[in-house]
């Protein structure tokens, strides 16, 4: 018999989590050795039980999948983190490979591929699924970027930070001296260099990478 | 408000259930979990709720679970439609505690119960006896926030008094659709939708639509998770 495969499951949701466990488990050689709801309760318990691998969703509550997957990579190195996310880009697929994730599958997949993932990381190697990949190697630019941001002028981050604070192309303009024509000239350009087609999608980019912040009350 | 003809279910005859969910591996685990149970017995699965409106006919379930995350169009509209089409059916929806605004609007819409998506399997089943005895199901959690919205001196959300099609077209802008998609989404003219578009930011009193999205995340209408 193949060797026990030790596993910790991370999803916010507590069907899911119970769900996968007994889809796992149905195959005797993986056995489920924790369950966490949290990001912080993922790193304490990885930490704890040492698994063999962390099933990882990436939309977990408090610190995130992504920081958790740094943190037990960090914490366990000989722990491998298969992550789960649900849209192909969100977040970036390089990113949490440099964080430190061993697989990087989506939430369409089936189980199969989820227990293949899991094999391949407990052997050591990595999994990514075919439609990651795809955008990985499309989303592949040259030097080493660690956010869209980065390929903004100066000036056009200036414009960007205005508009993804709700300001009007009037206003923007009068603040920063620029006919209003001008402004929307930046605008463009800056839509083109982000790969977004209008103001609220620059806002929603803008807030996921942390550059706008904007709070619901608690 | 109780709802019509109370559900009795036949001895050793389980509760049929329709699960709705984008994903199929939730689509799976859930199912899987549920297998287990000789009170629930999965007999259809769909991706989408118009999948759902389609399949409903033919498996006639009991219930049907809509787990769609975030305040979306896809499921306020989905859940009307449903109630509309399939008024014997109860639909509980799964969802965020933190996403008031839109349990609200769906307990309006007609849906038999709102349950916290992180519930157990105990909970969901207290749910799902609870709406096929005819009765509405709200968490805890749920019940507690309608009722302090209702309270003198908490101040009303500024979504209130908004129409149900003005909601949806909030929704759908909010996400950052243009003008073309929302009035192919909504069959209506591009020239209605930027008509709606406008007495939005009136209505609200924001002078852009960046406002508008502030807003929204504000008063807890959206979440946009931060990545890193």
């Amino acid at each position: 018999m193949e060797s026990e495969i030790r596993i910790l499951l991370v999803d916010h949701q507590s069907l899911v989590r119970s769900g996968i466990q007994r889809l796992l488990e149905d195959d005797p050689q993986f056995n489920v050795v924790g369950e966490a709801s949290t990001g912080e309760e993922a790193v304490e318990l990885a930490r704890r039980v040492k698994p063999d691998v962390v099933l990882m969703d990436v939309q977990i509550p408090g610190i995130g999948g992504m920081e958790a997957t740094r943190r037990i990579a960090h914490a366990c190195p000989d722990t491998g983190v298969v992550v789960v996310t649900v849209d192909v880009s969100d977040p970036f697929p390089a990113q949490l490979l440099e964080a430190g994730a061993s697989g990087y599958l989506t939430k369409h997949c089936d189980v199969g591929e989820i227990t293949d993932a899991i094999r391949a990381v407990a052997r050591g190697e990595r999994y990514i699924s075919a439609d990651i990949a795809r955008e990985m190697a499309l989303s592949m630019l040259p030097g080493k970027e660690q956010s869209p941001f980065d390929r903004l002028s100066q000036r056009e981050m200036q414009v960007m930070l205005m508009v993804t604070q709700g300001q009007s192309v009037h206003v923007i303009s009068d603040l920063l001296c620029l006919s209003p024509k001008t402004v929307s000239t930046y605008r463009y350009r800056l839509y083109d260099k982000l790969g977004v087609d209008n103001d609220v999608e620059l806002t929603h980019l803008a807030i996921r990478h942390g550059i706008v912040t904007c709070t619901a009350p608690t | 408000m109780a709802l019509s003809r109370p559900f009795t279910r036949a001895e050793d005859n389980p509760v049929h259930v329709l699960l709705v969910d984008s994903r199929r591996l939730v689509r799976q685990s859930i199912q899987r979990l549920l297998s287990d149970s000789d009170y629930l017995a999965v007999t259809g699965e769909a991706a989408s709720c118009d999948e759902a409106i389609r399949l409903a006919r033919t498996c006639q379930p009991h219930v049907i679970i809509l787990n769609l995350p975030g305040a979306s169009v896809d499921v306020l509209d989905g859940a009307r439609k449903l109630g509309r089409q399939f008024p014997d059916i109860r639909v509980l929806v799964l969802a965020e505690e933190a996403d008031i605004i839109i349990q609200e609007r769906l307990l309006q819409a007609g849906v038999a119960g709102c349950i916290s998506s992180s519930c157990s399997l105990e909970e969901l089943i207290s749910a799902i006896d609870t709406i096929l005895a005819g009765e509405r199901y709200l968490s805890d959690a749920l019940a507690q926030k309608l009722a302090e919205r209702r309270l003198p001196g908490e101040s009303d959300s500024p979504f209130d008094s908004l129409t149900h099609r003005e909601m949806q077209i909030l929704l759908l802008v909010v996400e950052g659709k243009n003008t073309r998609s929302i009035a192919r989404a909504l069959c209506l003219t591009q020239k209605t939708i930027n008509g709606y578009r406008h007495r939005l930011l009136e209505k609200l009193g924001v002078e852009t639509e960046v406002a508008l999205t502030h807003l929204a995340i504000r008063e807890g209408l959206i979440r946009i998770p931060q990545i890193g």
